[in-house]
């Protein structure tokens, strides 16, 4: 993974500004990148190797895994994949586990879109979910539409957690009026991206604006 | 042991019902379920659940060990399209939770009571 010790503080630190995170731990497949879990190195290894072996025993039948979230006596854990990289946070019971995780998914969205630093070694490891994006590039390229009601679908499911149903078809409708006209019931990917965002913007409180926008994205470009 | 297979599990007991519950005792034997868990074509799928929560719980048991968390209480697994949610007491029961809709953890513990 291409990613400076700077660069990677910087993107933590907003992390970390979230209560009740106790330590990380950023791997590439079952290699550790950083971590500052108050345990060995050798322990932190093991229990990266073993993040990798579940993850990867789920992507390994077509099942890909957002995240994972484990509750115990006296911790949670919360395991994010986007692509090679996984992102292991422990949070006492008292986080907001699902304010942790928007933020934490951010910041994997984040580390992908980092540059590499100038002047690595010829053949540099690169992030496999550089891959993914150009994957996701060539789909969207072969099918630029999505069906109308299968965007209000996804929309009108994040809203309705923070709304009441009529409200938010309410709202999807308002915006839609006012932003793009469907063709044939389809809309444009990017046109339903940017709708969908517009949208979910209208949420007032920050941390769930935050989440959904998140999940939005995820389940837009799944 | 091997995750269930993914085009399996798109295509089942969520393409008919939106949350599936499934209750066993600490024998893993189901003691209440959802109607289509007991229907013929969701059997093998059921049965796919049921060990993923044993599956699941051998890794929640190897982190408690790795992290000292303490003893492993409920995970939630989120994927695309479902999310699969496991509770686990102490006395050897476990309850199921399969939704189509994403949920934040705060209402899969409610769910899951």
């Amino acid at each position: 993974m291409a990613v400076t010790p700077d660069a990677l503080r910087k993107n933590l630190a907003d992390l970390y500004s979230q209560p009740g995170v106790s330590g990380s731990c950023l791997q590439t497949g079952g290699l550790v990148m950083n971590h500052d879990l108050p345990y060995s190195d050798e322990r932190v290894g093991n229990f990266a190797a073993r993040v990798n072996h579940l993850v990867s025993g789920y992507e390994s039948v077509d099942r890909p895994l957002w995240q994972i979230c484990a509750g115990f006596e006296n911790f949670r854990l919360l395991i994010l994949s986007r692509g090679n990289t996984r992102l292991s946070v422990l949070l006492t019971p008292s986080a907001d586990i699902d304010l942790v995780a928007a933020r934490a998914t951010r910041l994997l969205m984040e580390l992908e879109m980092l540059p590499s630093p100038t002047g690595t070694s010829a053949n540099p490891p690169v992030l496999a979910s550089v891959g993914t994006a150009q994957t996701l590039q060539t789909t969207s390229e072969t099918s630029p539409m999505m069906k109308r009601a299968e965007f209000e679908k996804i929309v009108t499911g994040l809203l309705s957690r923070v709304t009441g149903q009529a409200q938010a078809a309410k709202l999807i409708q308002r915006a839609m009026s006012k932003e793009t006209t469907p063709i044939n019931g389809e809309l444009k990917r990017d046109d339903a991206r940017r709708l969908g965002l517009a949208i979910l913007d209208y949420v007032p409180n920050r941390g769930k604006r935050d989440a959904l926008s998140s999940e939005f994205l995820n389940t837009f470009d799944s | 042991m091997e995750a269930a297979s993914g085009h399996a599990m798109s295509q089942g007991l969520l393409s008919v019902k939106e949350t599936i519950r499934i209750r066993l005792g600490p024998n893993k034997e189901i003691t209440s379920a959802c109607a289509p868990v007991f229907e013929p074509e969701h059997q093998e799928e059921a049965r796919m659940v049921i060990y993923e929560a044993d599956y699941l719980k051998d890794y929640l048991d190897e982190f408690s060990s790795l992290l000292m968390t303490g003893s492993p209480e409920f995970v939630s697994i989120t994927e695309a399209g479902r999310q699969s949610s496991y509770r686990y007491a102490k006395n050897g029961e476990t309850v199921i939770l399969l939704t189509r809709a994403h949920q934040g953890v705060g209402q899969i513990l409610n769910d899951l009571n």
